[in-house]
């Protein structure tokens, strides 16, 4: 399925797009960090330090595992459309930020290290394979726990606290989040004497 | 669901819609009663659990958010703050003007590697030139920004595109900006130095608009002032100079050059005493060098102070006797002193101070003004003595003779009736330099008088020294008498008319243009110039003699 992904993704040259609008908030981040940069095109240029140059170029196949990751929650947990579309849109939401945030915060340990004389040796952080497994497990962990997240705010409303004289936002609610098992059945209560009261007045 | 049921949801489903718009408290009590529900089920403890990891992402978000709305000014503010920290342009400009040798005749012209040695230094190099990349990606026309990348681009050797960008900011299209307008009036002077084709017509707007500049480099303030000078406009330019000498009180010695150019007494007595002041406490501090003892010496040489300026080379030779500028300038000195020796004496003859010519070789034998001077002295009929005449000699053997010296021996030999070695001296003048018109009208008439004369040499000469000088008066009316030899009195007239034409009081070439007339047949304008003859002739006896003035 992996393999497949990433051909439909480079086919459909999505991950140019999702490229740039990766730079774009590594750029932005930097910026907020006080980290000048230089932007041409999808690379990034930092002043001393890790950062050479930032590319996404070559690494796309961290995005499709963290798509994965979040395609294994969907199906582990049985996660309703909605539920399941949020979680599945994490993957990019959560790759982007996991890497720019490496990024701006590598560069700003090194520049931070102090050079002292001209003869040392400039501190060059390159982008390793133990950073990039690193940023994996910490983006699975963050893809679970906003699944468990989204998941409790798009759970189904109990039919017990439905409350009949207004049930319709609710059933609304659960015929949106809810799995399509569920069986959509209108709640009634027993007659009262106010109705009575109400239908056939005295 | 068969058709009762769904008939029961639509009457349903009506009825609960319509309580919408008639219970007040419909849609929004229906959502308390669910957040109710949420509230009290298992889901709601998950939401709390993992809060932070949402928290976490986006914040990573709001600062990217932040970013987008930054101002654009405040970030090209913090960009520009940090190319500056990363390699400030008073350095970039340094290292630029490097090639600029009128600017800086002791250091190489620098290139990136020279400049930039070290991994880290052209690290640096690089990240200033990306961050003002990234200005212009905000701002593209950021003239300070643009003028960082323009020199940027002169150091890496893209001279062109470096050419481009400054004459565009110095153009005045995006105001004045004096950095730029320095670069340009530079690469100007540069480029004229060079002998490379350049367009003169902006350099004085450039170097107007550069000297306003407090950075601007002393040296381009005071080439400034030498251009208003050239064009005529001495206050001007005295105002420059002035500033020059307060940015740089070496340039005092500028100054009084300028004033003692146009004789301005008192401003050369306060500039000459600024410059004294400045040089001498420069030799006081013990380092010594030529440079400020030729500076004192000519201030006091254009301040009329010989036997001073004397004293002070003299005292600088005291120690070390090698010092060759120190003796030329010493030896000029005593030539000065040497010229002011020069009098009148009885008879109409002149009298010299000859030991004063002899103390100038003793100073520096191979000054070439000592043979002018010896030459001089053969002209004004003064008798040189022996030390004299042996030094011309060395000279002349040693060919450090100038054209002035030569064509001065010349118009002695000449006057001593010493025909061959005039024109062997005028030959060698127009030789060492072949653009000298008196030369070439001395020797062309002098071949022509002689006992047997070379009418065709005379001719050629003559041609030449009108084609250098084409309105001398002198020249003209040379070329006028040797025609009239070559038996060609109607191109004699022309020249005549011509040298009457530049200067109408000739009275000779007026006589000799009656003669060509008379030989041409033309008696009539010959008749009406004699006329003007004697209305101009107050005293008919009184006679010209064209040969003097040559």
């Amino acid at each position: 399925m992996v393999p497949a992904l990433v051909r439909a993704f480079e086919e459909r040259k999505a991950f140019a797009e999702i490229e740039s609008i990766a730079v774009s908030v590594t750029s932005g981040l930097a910026d907020v960090f006080g980290q000048s940069h230089y932007r041409e095109g999808n690379t990034l240029y930092f002043g001393y330090g890790i950062a050479d140059q930032f590319s996404c170029v070559g690494k796309w196949d961290s995005i499709v595992t963290f798509l994965g990751i979040s395609l294994l929650c969907v199906f582990a947990f049985r996660r309703s459309l909605v539920s399941g579309f949020a979680t599945c849109s994490l993957a990019f939401f959560v790759w982007i930020a996991v890497r720019a945030t490496a990024w701006v915060v590598l560069s700003l340990v090194v520049s931070s290290t102090q050079q002292t004389s001209e003869t040392a040796p400039i501190t060059v952080m390159n982008w390793t394979f133990g950073i990039e497994i690193g940023l994996f497990l910490i983006g699975a962990l963050l893809i679970i726990s906003l699944d468990q997240l989204f998941s409790s705010l798009l759970a189904p409303i109990p039919v017990e606290f439905i409350n009949p004289d207004f049930p319709l936002v609710a059933i609304f609610w659960n015929a949106m989040v809810g799995l399509p098992s569920l069986n959509p059945e209108v709640p009634s209560r027993a007659m009262e004497i106010e109705d009575y009261a109400e239908e056939f007045p005295v | 669901m068969n058709d009762r049921t769904w008939l029961q949801f639509a009457y349903w489903f009506t009825h609960e819609s319509l309580k919408i718009f008639t219970a007040p408290m419909s849609v929004y009590g229906g959502a308390v009663d669910a957040m109710k529900g949420w509230k009290y089920s298992r889901n709601s403890t998950m939401f709390w659990i993992h809060l932070p990891a949402f928290l976490a992402l986006a914040s990573v978000y709001l600062a990217y958010g932040f970013s987008v709305f930054e101002r654009k000014d405040s970030k090209v503010q913090r960009y520009g703050v940090e190319g500056e920290r990363t390699l400030p342009t008073k350095t970039l400009e340094n290292i630029a003007n490097t090639k600029f040798s009128f600017l800086e005749p002791n250091r190489k012209p620098a290139t990136l590697e020279s400049a930039f040695p070290t991994e880290r230094a052209k690290r640096a190099f690089q990240f200033a030139s990306l961050l003002a990349k990234q200005v212009l990606s905000f701002q593209p026309n950021s003239v300070p920004t643009r003028y960082r990348l323009a020199l940027m681009k002169s150091i890496e050797g893209e001279d062109e595109e470096a050419r481009e960008i400054m004459f565009d900011l110095a153009s005045g299209d995006y105001g004045i900006y004096p950095p730029a307008s320095c670069w340009a009036a530079s690469w100007i002077i540069q480029a004229k130095e060079d002998n490379r084709e350049v367009d003169m017509k902006d350099l004085g707007k450039h170097l107007k608009n550069a000297t306003s500049w407090n950075d601007c480099n002393v040296k381009l303030v005071s080439i400034f002032s030498m251009v208003l000078e050239q064009n005529g406009l001495s206050p001007a330019a005295i105002d420059v100079a002035v500033d020059a000498a307060k940015r740089d009180r070496a340039y005092n010695l500028q100054l009084a050059r300028l004033y003692s150019r146009i004789n301005n007494q008192e401003g050369l007595r306060q500039a000459s005493y600024a410059a004294e002041e400045f040089f001498g406490a420069k030799l006081n501090t013990g380092n010594e060098r030529d440079d400020d003892r030729l500076a004192i010496a000519e201030v006091r040489m254009l301040t009329g102070r010989l036997p001073q300026a004397a004293s002070v080379l003299e005292e600088g030779l005291m120690n070390n006797a090698k010092r060759p500028l120190l003796s030329l300038m010493l030896s000029n000195v005593r030539i000065a002193m040497f010229q002011q020796s020069i009098v009148p004496g009885q008879n109409g003859t002149m009298t010299a101070d000859m030991a004063r010519l002899e103390s100038a070789i003793d100073a520096d034998p191979s000054n070439p003004s000592i043979s002018e001077q010896a030459a001089r002295l053969l002209t004004q009929k003064i008798k040189p003595t022996r030390k004299i005449i042996d030094a011309l000699r060395k000279q002349i053997d040693s060919g450090i003779t100038t054209s002035e010296s030569h064509s001065l021996l010349a118009q002695g030999f000449y006057l001593m009736g010493n025909e061959k070695e005039a024109i062997k001296n005028w030959e060698l003048a127009i030789a060492k330099n072949p653009k000298d018109s008196n030369s070439h009208n001395n020797l062309a008439f002098c071949l022509f008088k002689s006992a047997s004369p070379n009418i065709d040499r005379a001719l050629q000469l003559i041609n030449t020294a009108n084609t250098i000088a084409p309105n001398n008066a002198e020249i003209l009316d040379t070329f006028g008498q040797i025609l009239m030899a070559a038996k060609k009195p109607k191109e004699a007239i022309n020249k005549y008319e011509q040298s009457i034409a530049v200067d109408e009081n000739r009275i000779e070439t007026r006589k000799k243009l009656v003669d060509a007339y008379l030989a041409a047949g033309l008696n009539d304008l010959a008749k009406a110039q004699k006329e003007i003859i004697e209305s101009m002739e107050p005293k008919p006896e009184s006679d010209e003699d064209t040969k003097d003035s040559k």
